[in-house]
Parts: C-alpha cells; structure tokens; sequence
C-alpha cells in the first residue's frame, strides 16, 4: 500500500473531471459508487469530500458532457445514475491529451535532471 | 435507541435550513448517506457511529450550499455578486471551480507582514499630514479663532478634540488589532480587507478634518479682518496723538 503524502487540492480539484469522465466512460455509475472507486484507485491518496462531488456532477451534466437517470437499486432504494454523453467522450480526449503533455514535460524535465 | 429514518428526517431539516432546497438533489444527497451509513454498518459500526460518520464526510450543508451556488440554480446569482464583493475586498475565498475537498479555514494567501507594511506605507502620509496639523496649524488656527471671536456648532470644536486626544485615537485601534491577531482564529482571513478599510477611514478622516480646518479659517478672516479694523483707528489715533 503506497502511503505518500495527500494530493494537494488544487491539483485534486484540476483532475475531478477527467477521473469522473474516465470512470463514466466505462459505465453508468452514481455518486458513492464513484468516490468509493477514486478512494480505492488512488489508495486513499485523494481527499475528497463526498458532497463535493456532486456539484461537479451537476456542473459535467449542465455542460452536456454526462446525462442522468433515476433508477431503482437491488436494494430497492433509488439511486441517481450517470452516464457519459457525446460531448463528454470529446472532452474526456480532451483531457487525456493535456495530462499527457503534462506528463510529457515533467518526465522529460525529470529525465533530464539525471542525465 | 437511536432511529435512523428520524435521524435522517432530520438531516433533511437542517439542509433545507442551510438554503439547500432542491427536492431531488435532497434525494439524491439522501441516497448518498445513506449508502453511507450502509456502508460503515457492513464494517461493524453502530447505527449512531454509522449515522454521524456518513454526514461528516458528505460535508457542511452550507460549504455544499455554496458549491451548488456556484455552478447554477437558486442562489448562484447572489453568490456571484459575494464573490465579487469578497474579490474586491481582497478578501480570500474558493474561486468559482469546486475545489473538492471542503475548506474549514481559508487561508491567507498574503503573508501577515505584507499587509500590515503596506497599511502602514499608506496610511504614513495621513500620519505625517496629521502631525504636522496638531505641531503647527492647529494651535495657530486656536488662536486665530480666539482672536476672531469665532463661535461656530459643536462641529467646528472636532479638530480640537481630535488633535487633543491623536494618542488614545492612534492606540485604540493598535489595541484591537492585537487583540485580534491574539484571540481570533478567523482573523487572518479578514486582515487585509479590515486594515485596508481601516487606512481608508484615517486617510478620508485626515481630509476631512483638514478641510474642516480650511472652512474655519475662512470663517475666522472675514471676522479677524473686521477685528483688525477696529483696533487699526484707535491705534493709528493715538499714533497721531
């Protein structure tokens, strides 16, 4: 189990989009499910506050990126679920282009400092 | 024995009381708690623990009301305007992107020893001017008023009483900020804002009272030129006697 220190906020604010996008481009998902697999993916190195997701939420569906159901659970509770749309898909490339050059620069900069 | 659908309810209270009033997104906030609360009693804990456990990491229902603000619905207008208002004030708060992870305290993103230099750079010329008054032009303007025989309203009597008492006026606010920046937690976030509207007030109440002081000056001429004008005879009389 990795036990660095917590991510800095602006850059888990930076990322709450592209991570959001990319666990709804494998399938429909609603908000706890969501933060539960952000929490276990980065090994509870991302604090996020539960409710803080869904204004993000709210924000990727008024841009029409992701659209939203009710729908009734196993245990009979309803549960809103999102999904990814069109636009959406465009922007997650988007993002997954400008990470990688971010990326990109910070390895080649590292890289460097060793050489 | 603690009731959990009671418990809920009551939640549900105090997010409508914090201004989040939005049916569905109540639900959909209820759900999460839920699943929540579900969670922790899978893991072992109590309903109460499970309960308290879950809203502590949905977040303060006014940080969420504020959040929601900021990316449309009721109340984002009047959000917009208190970022606005808070920006100009220089005042730090959470820009218009979610920031995540729920603030507790804002930080201040200027150092304590910046603000409080360039308070003091600007308010020194409101100083200097204001020394300068009390060594100089304020006893000579007492006199001049004296001479003339100028009784004006109470108001006129101000540049006396302020000049009079410039120390006590100067160390009471010195004595509030230490006390502030000893007893209040919430403090820093306002420093820059309070110091800068503090500089403003002496730097305005310095103008002010100077004018006061050029008003009265005015007054006092026409008077002391006529007392001058009386006394000129009889001197000039006994000149010739």
């Amino acid at each position: 189990m990795h036990s660095g220190p917590m991510l800095r906020k602006e850059l888990v604010a930076a990322s709450a989009e592209p991570l959001i996008l990319s666990l709804l481009a494998r399938g429909e998902s609603y908000g706890y499910a969501i933060i539960q697999e952000i929490k276990t993916r980065s090994q509870n190195m991302m604090e996020w506050t539960d409710g803080m997701l869904y204004p993000v939420l709210h924000r990727l569906e008024r841009k029409g990126q992701i659209k939203s159901r009710w729908l009734e659970a196993e245990n009979g509770r309803k549960r809103k679920y999102y999904s990814l749309k069109q636009d959406g898909k465009k922007a997650l490339a988007e993002h997954h282009e400008h990470w990688a050059m971010v990326h990109s620069v910070l390895t080649g900069l590292r890289n460097e400092q060793y050489v | 024995m603690f009731d959990l659908e009671q418990a809920i309810a009551e939640w549900r209270r105090q997010m409508l009381a914090a201004g989040i009033r939005t049916p569905a997104l109540l639900d959909e906030l209820e759900s999460h708690l839920r699943d929540g609360v579900d969670a922790q009693i899978t893991s072992g804990a109590m309903t109460r623990e499970a309960f308290e456990s879950a809203v502590a990491c949905l977040g303060q229902a006014t940080l969420l009301r504020g959040e929601f603000a900021k990316v449309g619905g009721p109340g984002a207008c009047r959000e917009r305007v208190k970022d606005a208002f808070l920006t100009l004030a220089g005042i730090p708060h959470s820009p218009l992107e979610t920031d995540m992870i729920a603030m507790t305290a804002n930080p201040n993103p200027e150092p304590c020893w910046a603000t409080y230099t360039k308070a003091a750079v600007f308010v020194s010329p409101a100083i200097g001017l204001w020394s300068l008054c009390v060594l100089f032009f304020v006893p000579k303007l007492q006199q001049i008023c004296q001479t003339a025989g100028l009784a004006g309203p109470p108001v006129f009597r101000v540049p006396w009483i302020i000049a009079n008492h410039t120390f006590a006026i100067c160390a009471a606010p010195v004595l509030v900020l230490l006390l502030l920046e000893w007893r209040c937690q919430r403090w820093p976030r306002y420093r820059r804002a309070a110091l800068g509207g503090v500089v403003f007030l002496l730097n305005a109440g310095v103008l002010s009272l100077i004018t006061l002081m050029v008003l009265l000056a005015l007054l006092a001429a026409p008077a002391l030129m006529h007392h001058a004008g009386s006394w000129m005879p009889s001197h000039q009389t006994k000149k010739v006697v």
